[in-house]
């Protein structure tokens, strides 16, 4: 796993290798994992070993050390593999520069943190003594938040070494706590999830991920955040192998207000919002677009999300039919409708009356305007390629080589005044024909709405014909395809594999099919409610189910799975 | 009549920086607001024509200023929001010795007794003076005035030599009047503006059945803009012949070859030009006429105000040739510029809206609010954002509704009283008798005119807010406007003399839609 790592940077790889050694020193505790699950077994695989990304690493010093802590500097960029940043988060590196940032960062978070006061000292050594055991209590009770399980005796005596040489250097035992904290901070054990399986002895054999490891997945999976001191515990204790005792942390964590900040984490992943940053749209042809606007539209859909589902417990499909949702003075504007006081000056709930063109999230801005690469109009084929993809899980082909787009892309032909128009002689080419009769039937049916999400009827001062079909089914315009989509048996499928492979960190492979379609039955037994699905992921064994480190192996993907069913 | 789109080049903080960078120029220099219109003077010996039962018998002056250099007063609203609903009182010096400087129209039957005073050399025992309260007070100032404020401050100047200058042409004759001592006879000095309060001009929402529409303002000033073919040339700036002109000419050369290597005249010591260097443009009665360019034309937009003689708007005829009067000039693009920031913005609510194309009755209601107009970045105001209406009674004072009805698609209303437009960093414009006329645009705007009839000498004192400054910025000379104002006066005729104190105008006001909070409905 350490190959992942560029950077020759003595320490960094030195200290990893003793957080892995560390692990090994866990005194194991008794196993008694019920056994008694009706649920398919998934695909054992290799644990993983994965970046935090941004927020994480934001949201996880905060937690650690309180909300007031500024965490400076530039982060490496995240990678979206196979649908999700949190796949790619497992298979990113830490460039050199990217080293450099965080051993900023760590050094200003633990200055911060030592003269804040975020960190108490339960003694008060004599000005030029360096306490030792005192340091170890202090450095071994952060060290456990920041690495998300107990230091190896070895970890701990080293920064104490260090926080003990620091302290000697500086005549301060509080700057040796600081240099202390700055070494916990900078360790990949900290930057990185690192996982790591044990034999299971109920399956002779058998893996499954140490306790520690399944308290981070299940910490990220329901907070996007380090787990708290109650889950380390219980971990400790054994309690996660416990099904009673699981439930009962996984409850404790769906009851939380973490809890909200996790489903945004989830659907900001899952639905691409990461594109938000640096969107651009040609504000000669938009004027009302924005940054600002465009962080509006991500927030507006986000918080639509966190209100149906979690605040009201609601069916997920009904994401695609609700009117209910949260409006500024921004989105009022884009929308063409009047936001109550409260929203002129923040967000205020809002309900789109039913002669407006709006419901559902596909109706909104965050949805239509989400496409980095058209700045000066809508492309019905990245609108239906992301359907497909992001809410079906049905990857589209990459275009092939050395296509003319010249004929699609000139909006000024007077020929073709509409993108039906231009996409149908587009199509005439049979090497993108296959691929647009995937895209472009859903796309063009979203055509009512520009590329920022304004309302239209017609486009160059032609009628926009808003009809598609959908599975064979036909339908008009948005309302009639997000009535489809709330209809499919695909779209609930696809939030459940996404949300496991958000939790496993890799995508679905074939040998969890059986388990994704017992899981979309019980989500479906669940009436759709998408925290009862995060309770069943939380607690299943599937996401405990790991494979001896060892090479990583290649599986056959669970899309190319349903695609050969 | 043109209702292109305004398309500004100058960025508003640029324009606010350029408008600070003015003001501190003029902080080292002498100029202050205009009282331009009637205070009174009381000397033994001297009969006066004054008419106001308070003040018969005493000598009627057209304009003021206090001190020999008067000093500067603040711009509001540059660097923070104003408030209007302040009181400040007068500029007169709360002890002597110091100079009053009156101008008294060459027509009065007192000039006569008056300039033998002056000319007599004799030093006077005392002098009374009366200015009003109203008139002495910060332009910016918007509300009533505090109870124990008079409705004419009273002075008694003691030990007073008179100085006259004469100026033959000019249409009045400047007075200083140097005083030993003053006394204030029904008011004391106060050490800061009074904070006032003012009550709400009516209730809103009002008229709630049929449909509404709802505008923000977004450009708002005076339909002045003569083609340029109407105009001959256009109004100049004053020159330094100008400056040198009423000097005699012995001290010209002298302050000529002074100022030689120093690059000539600033509109700080411009406004200076008067006789023994009297400020002009305080007191622009006192030199000659200069002349002001009117536009040659048959017709311009307005209304019948008066039902005779077609369109009034003689406003027109004033500013039409003024270079920063026009739509693209300095003071209209300035203003529009504030209103695009929302301090405040202006709305104008159309309710009761049965048949948008024939409706005999419908309500218009000119509103405010303090969240901002929203602008693409090529300056375009947007449409469709949420204000909510202003609770503020500096802004609830102004509120104003008219009814109207709506033929062929064409608002409009009966007159109303008044109608006061709320500006960022400039005198505010109160529209007497005003009336409204809108058509709603196929794109959802609105764009109309407003006409009425304002105070032809608030305006001058708006023209010359900065006093030379505005000379100088906006192209004029402000002995032309302020006599041609006065003889194009027609309207709001003073009961007691029959004086004419409004000139009629007409504004263009454009607005896009615009949503007040709507609590009830939608949300």
């Amino acid at each position: 796993m350490m190959a992942k790592i560029k950077s020759g940077r003595a320490f960094w790889l030195a200290s990893a290798a003793a957080g892995l050694i560390g692990l090994a020193v866990i005194a194991p505790v008794e196993d008694v994992t019920a056994k008694s699950t009706a649920a398919p077994s998934v695909a054992a695989a290799p644990p993983g070993f994965r970046r935090l990304n941004e927020a994480q690493y934001i949201r996880s010093v905060e937690q650690i050390f309180g909300p007031a802590i500024k965490v400076p500097g530039r982060f490496d960029p995240p990678l979206r593999e196979q649908g999700l940043l949190a796949i790619g988060d497992a298979t990113v590196t830490v460039s050199a520069s990217g080293i450099e940032q965080y051993e900023l960062r760590a050094r200003e978070i633990a200055a911060q943190a030592m003269a804040g006061g975020k960190v108490s000292v339960p003694c008060s050594p004599a000005a030029g003594a360096f306490d030792a055991a005192c340091a170890g209590q202090v450095l071994g009770r952060f060290g456990r938040l920041l690495y998300r399980r107990p230091l190896a005796n070895t970890e701990l005596s080293a920064v104490v070494a260090i926080a003990a040489n620091a302290a000697d250097v500086n005549h301060s035992f509080a700057k040796g706590l600081e240099a202390g904290l700055s070494r916990l901070l900078m360790s990949p054990n900290f930057i990185f999830r690192v996982e790591r399986s044990v034999a299971d002895p109920r399956a002779p054999g058998g893996y499954r991920l140490e306790d520690h490891a399944l308290a981070s997945r299940i910490s990220f999976l329901l907070w996007d955040s380090s787990p708290d001191e109650a889950m380390l515990d219980a971990a400790a204790r054994g309690d996660l192998r416990v099904p009673a005792k699981l439930q009962r942390q996984v409850d404790r964590m769906l009851a939380s207000p973490r809890y909200e900040q996790g489903v945004r984490s989830f659907f900001f992943d899952m639905f691409g919002y990461e594109q938000f940053r640096g969107l651009a749209k040609d504000q000669a042809i938009y004027p009302k677009f924005n940054s600002e606007l465009a962080r509006d539209a991500q927030e507006q859909t986000l918080r639509t999300i966190v209100d149906l589902l979690v605040t009201n417990r609601g069916d997920y499909r009904d994401l695609f039919s609700t009117r209910k949702t949260f409006i500024n003075r921004g989105l009022g504007a884009l929308y063409k409708v009047p936001v109550s006081a409260a929203g002129v000056d923040g967000w205020a709930p809002y309900t789109f009356p039913v002669d407006q063109p709006r419901g559902g999230i596909l109706s909104l801005a965050g949805f239509l305007m989400l496409d980095p690469t058209h700045e000066g109009r809508s492309s019905p084929t990245i609108r239906g390629k992301t359907v497909r993809e992001l809410l079906l899980c049905q990857p589209v082909p990459q275009p092939p080589p050395n296509v003319n787009f010249a004929l699609v892309q000139d909006v000024t032909n007077p020929l073709y005044k509409t993108a039906r128009q231009r996409l149908t002689v587009h199509q005439e080419n049979p090497a993108c024909a296959g691929c647009h009769a995937l895209t472009d039937p859903i796309g063009l049916s979203l055509e009512n709405y520009d590329a920022v999400g304004n309302f239209r009827t017609h486009e160059n001062d032609a009628k926009i014909d808003a009809t598609g079909t959908f599975e064979g089914k036909p339908y008009t315009g948005l309302t009639g395809l997000s009535q489809r989509l709330r209809e499919s048996p695909e779209v609930p499928a696809c939030v459940v594999q996404r949300a496991f492979e958000y939790g496993v960190g890799r995508p679905a492979a074939g040998g969890d099919a059986d388990w994704l379609e017992f899981a979309v039955g019980q989500f479906a037994s669940d009436r759709f409610r998408f925290s009862a699905l995060m309770r069943r992921i939380a607690t299943s064994p599937a996401l405990a189910a790991a494979a001896p480190p060892g090479p990583v192996t290649t599986a056959l993907s669970y899309d190319k799975h349903r695609r050969n069913r | 009549m043109a209702f292109g789109r305004f398309d500004g080049g100058i960025g508003l903080r640029a324009v606010f920086a350029a408008m600070l960078a003015l003001a501190s120029t003029f902080a080292a220099a002498p100029a202050t607001f205009a009282y331009i219109g009637p205070s009174y003077l009381r000397s033994e010996g001297v009969a006066g024509d004054a008419r106001p039962a308070d003040f018969a018998g005493w000598v009627r002056a057209e304009s003021n200023y206090w001190t020999q250099r008067p000093e500067l007063q603040e711009i509001r609203g540059i660097r923070d929001n104003k408030n209007d609903l302040l009181f400040t009182g007068p500029q007169a010096p709360a002890q002597g010795p110091n100079m009053l400087a009156i101008s008294i129209s060459k027509a009065s039957p007192s000039l006569e007794p008056l300039m033998a005073l002056c000319r007599s050399g004799n030093t006077i025992p005392a002098m009374t003076y009366a200015e009003s309260s109203e008139l002495a007070r910060h332009p910016q100032e918007h509300g009533p005035a505090p109870r124990d404020v008079p409705a004419f401050y009273q002075y008694a100047l003691r030990q007073v030599q008179l100085a006259c200058p004469v100026v033959p042409g000019a249409p009045e004759q400047a007075f200083a009047i140097h005083f030993a001592a003053i006394d204030w006879l029904n008011y004391r000095p106060q050490p800061a503006p009074r904070p006032i309060t003012a009550a709400p001009a009516l209730t809103w929402p009002g008229h709630t059945s049929g449909a509404r529409r709802t505008f923000a303002i977004s450009w708002f000033a005076a339909a002045v803009d003569a083609s340029l073919g109407q105009c001959p040339r256009m109004n100049t700036k004053p020159s330094e012949a100008d400056y040198y002109a009423l000097l005699p000419r012995d001290a010209a050369a002298r302050e000529r070859a002074q100022r030689g290597a120093g690059g000539g005249i600033g509109p700080d010591l411009m406004a200076f030009r008067g006789p023994d260097r009297m400020h002009v443009t305080l007191m622009p009665g006192i030199v000659s006429d200069p002349g002001n360019v009117a536009p040659h034309s048959a017709a311009a937009p307005g209304f019948d105000l008066d039902l005779r003689d077609g369109i009034d708007n003689q406003l027109f005829t004033v500013e039409g040739c003024v270079e920063g009067l026009r739509r693209r000039g300095f003071l209209p693009m300035i203003f529009n510029e504030g209103r695009a920031v929302g301090r405040p913005t202006a709305l104008l609510e159309v309710s009761g809206i049965d048949d948008p194309q024939n409706d005999d009755e419908v309500f218009v209601t000119f509103l405010y609010s303090t969240d901002p107009l929203r602008r693409s970045p090529a300056k375009t105001v947007l449409g469709d954002y949420t204000f909510r209406v202003a609770a503020d009674p500096a802004f609830t004072q102004d509120f104003a509704r008219f009814r109207g009805r709506i033929v062929n698609g064409v608002l409009t209303t009966e007159p109303a009283e008044k109608l006061h437009v709320h500006e960022v960093t400039a005198i505010e414009t109160t529209i007497w008798k005003p009336r409204l006329r809108i058509q709603f645009l196929p794109d959802g705007r609105m764009k109309g005119l407003i006409g009425g009839y304002l105070d032809w000498r608030r305006r001058f004192t708006w023209q010359v807010f900065r006093a030379s400054d505005y000379e100088n910025t906006i192209g004029m000379q402000a002995p032309a406007l302020y006599n041609a104002l006065k003889r194009a006066a027609d309207g709001l005729a003073d009961p007691l003399t029959g004086e004419l104190n409004g000139i009629s105008a007409a504004f263009d006001i454009e607005g896009v839609p615009a949503f007040t909070p709507n609590e009830g409905t939608a949300q």
